[in-house]
């Protein structure tokens, strides 16, 4: 009975499953053609999902599978994910100011967002996955974090989208006139755009433009500091994931997600401590498309059942304000701190 | 993921905000952008060493990002006042439309504009106005209509009401000789049956005396018993008493006789 069960699920899912598939793939390969650090392929592959279901009117046929989507590659994405960017070989390199810092951005951006949620009277779901994906780590969090929260597509879509503007204004607006306006040097630069710009992608992007500040390394290192200040963000995941589950369900509560999260993470470590060669050359070839591909179908799935006219709404707007007010006060942390540790 | 949606409302003031907001945001990082591209390359062609490049761009981008930054807040507040203008008015004469369907027609709309919200407004009062007007006129007719169906209806049993006190009259009539032929009657049944009572009480009355006399002779008799009874009884306790005494004689003669050591026990 259950394979008469998965085979009728199939049967009525594939199509809907077809669509998200080849967005995903798409948005992938734009990554991969640009080569630019901007395109991120999960939000771009969310916005496509938008876009094609504005432009559809029956998607009755396609439900199923457009629902079943996140379900299934979610986790995916998950344990690749974790294998690697949660290394704690690298995290133990990490300087103890430097990691300090960062924990005090990252405290500053959940409680400016959760107290802005409450004020506000946001959705908690909303709260939750911007909280998360300004603080850690942009769409990858979100997509994470949204099955842990039981999350709806709409509330989704309008964390990734409110997070994705306040990165884009940081990216282009606010990092170059502060770093300009207090004229601080490149390596600074690369401290403040890994600790508080919200995507991978942006973080890379901000630390190879640097926009003309006084070199205090080189500038190669600046990108590979930055990339490593925002790796050592992924480990807030080891405490949103179940302190959100358990506000969720109002008991403490360890998603399974964790635990794949976790051990995959400890395994990349090793991996990377052993056999660095076979682990960088071989097995991250594999790792990251995988859990990009994943995670970028799933979004494209998330967009698909996203209404855009919510993105406009209250809740809408409401994260707005949340995620630049939670940049705006992660950046104002960031400079009193640095000041105070002396990392200016 | 949760599979149900749930919706939030959205409102002309987000809209607003929201477009001029990123209308501003793209103009800016566009413009900030590109223009620091063609100021480099400017500069580049100008011969200028890389320090001054470097320093005079750097300036540029505080600048460029600072004007966006305050043209980002100056916009907002922008945005905020102009869909207020839009959205006040027009959340007044919602707020104006819901009083007006729970009944409340004395509503004019204070709105001092020349524009199309005060035509609007106006608009909006000479309607409520207007249907207040013909509104209470139709409560008019029909209460005329109401009272003049009540008249009628008051006539039609005011008649009915009147053939019924007749009828009922005639009742009463035949009822009342009904009445009069039974109360003689029964009054000549009382008669008869107080003379059967009264001969009855006299027979009684001779009865009881006849009675009472037989019961006083009886007692009379009775009287007699008695004391012959009594007289009986001292008699026979007067012998019993002797009878006694003499025993004790007998008793006391015999001891002296044969003196105390045979005594005979009495």
């Amino acid at each position: 009975m259950e394979k008469k069960n998965l085979f009728y699920l199939l049967k009525e899912s594939w199509l809907g499953l077809l669509l998200p598939v080849l967005i995903g793939l798409g948005a992938y390969t734009l990554k991969i053609t640009t080569k630019s650090s901007l395109v991120d392929p999960l939000l771009f592959a969310m916005i496509i999902g938008i876009i094609i279901r504005t432009g559809m009117k029956e998607r009755s046929k396609l439900k199923i599978g457009i629902l079943l989507a996140p379900r299934i590659f979610i986790p995916i994405g998950v344990v690749f994910y974790g294998a690697e960017n949660l290394n704690f070989v690298k995290y133990s390199h990490l300087n103890p100011s430097i990691l300090l810092l960062l924990v005090f951005v990252m405290l500053v951006y959940f409680s400016v967002i959760s107290f802005l949620g409450k004020k506000l009277g946001q959705k908690k779901e909303i709260t939750y996955l911007t909280a998360t994906g300004s603080a850690i780590c942009g769409a990858s969090a979100i997509a994470i974090v949204s099955p842990v929260v039981e999350a709806d597509p709409d509330d989704t879509s309008i964390s990734l989208l409110s997070v994705a503007l306040a990165a884009t204004v940081g990216l282009f607006i606010f990092l170059p006139f502060l770093a300009t306006l207090f004229n601080i040097t490149n390596r600074a630069y690369g401290l403040l755009s890994g600790s508080v710009l919200q995507f991978t992608g942006f973080v890379k992007a901000a630390a190879q433009s640097v926009p003309y500040l006084s070199q205090q390394i080189p500038a190669k290192d600046t990108v590979a500091l930055a990339l490593s200040i925002k790796a050592g963000r992924y480990l807030g995941l080891l405490i949103a994931m179940p302190l959100f589950a358990s506000l969720v369900k109002k008991k403490f509560y360890i998603p399974w997600f964790l635990w794949s999260f976790l051990a995959a993470g400890i395994l990349g470590s090793w991996l990377y401590a052993a056999h660095e060669g076979l682990y960088l050359k071989s097995l991250l070839p594999v790792i990251t498309p995988t859990y990009n591909i994943s995670w970028a179908i799933a979004m494209a799935a998330v967009g698909l059942n996203a209404d855009v006219k919510q993105l406009l709404s209250n809740n809408g707007t409401k994260a707005l304000v949340m995620a630049f007010s939670g940049c705006i006060a992660a950046i104002a942390t960031f400079f009193v701190g640095a000041a105070i540790l002396h990392l200016l | 993921m949760n599979e149900e949606k749930t919706t939030s409302r959205t409102s002309l003031r987000n809209n607003i905000t929201i477009c001029f907001f990123l209308v501003i945001v793209v103009w800016g990082i566009s413009t900030t952008t590109l223009f620091q591209k063609i100021f480099e390359h400017i500069l580049s062609q100008a011969g200028l060493s890389e320090a001054v490049v470097g320093q005079i761009t750097r300036e540029f981008i505080t600048f460029s990002t600072g004007v966006t930054i305050a043209g980002l807040v100056i916009v907002l507040f922008i945005a905020v006042a102009l869909s207020l203008t839009i959205t006040e008015p027009i959340k007044r004469l919602i707020q104006n439309m819901i009083n007006m369907a729970k009944g409340d027609l004395d509503i004019k709309i204070e709105v001092e504009r020349d524009d199309e919200f005060g035509e609007l407004a106006d608009s909006f009062s000479k309607m409520a106005a207007d249907l207040k007007r013909l509104i209470q006129e139709e409560r008019d007719v029909a209460v005329a209509r109401a009272v003049a169906e009540s008249e009628k209806q008051r006539t039609k049993e005011l008649v009915i009401s009147n053939d019924e006190i007749l009828s009922a009259n005639q009742e009463l009539r035949e009822t009342t000789a009904k009445l009069e032929i039974a109360k003689t009657e029964l009054e000549k049944t009382v008669q008869e049956r107080t003379e059967e009572l009264r001969e009855e009480k006299d027979n009684l009355e001779i009865n009881v005396q006849e009675r009472v006399e037989e019961v006083i002779a009886l007692n009379k008799k009775l009287q007699n018993k008695i004391r012959d009874l009594e007289l009986f009884q001292k008699t026979a306790i007067g012998r019993e008493l002797k009878m006694i005494e003499l025993k004790q004689k007998i008793a006391e003669l015999e001891r002296r006789l044969y003196g105390k050591e045979n005594t005979p026990e009495t």
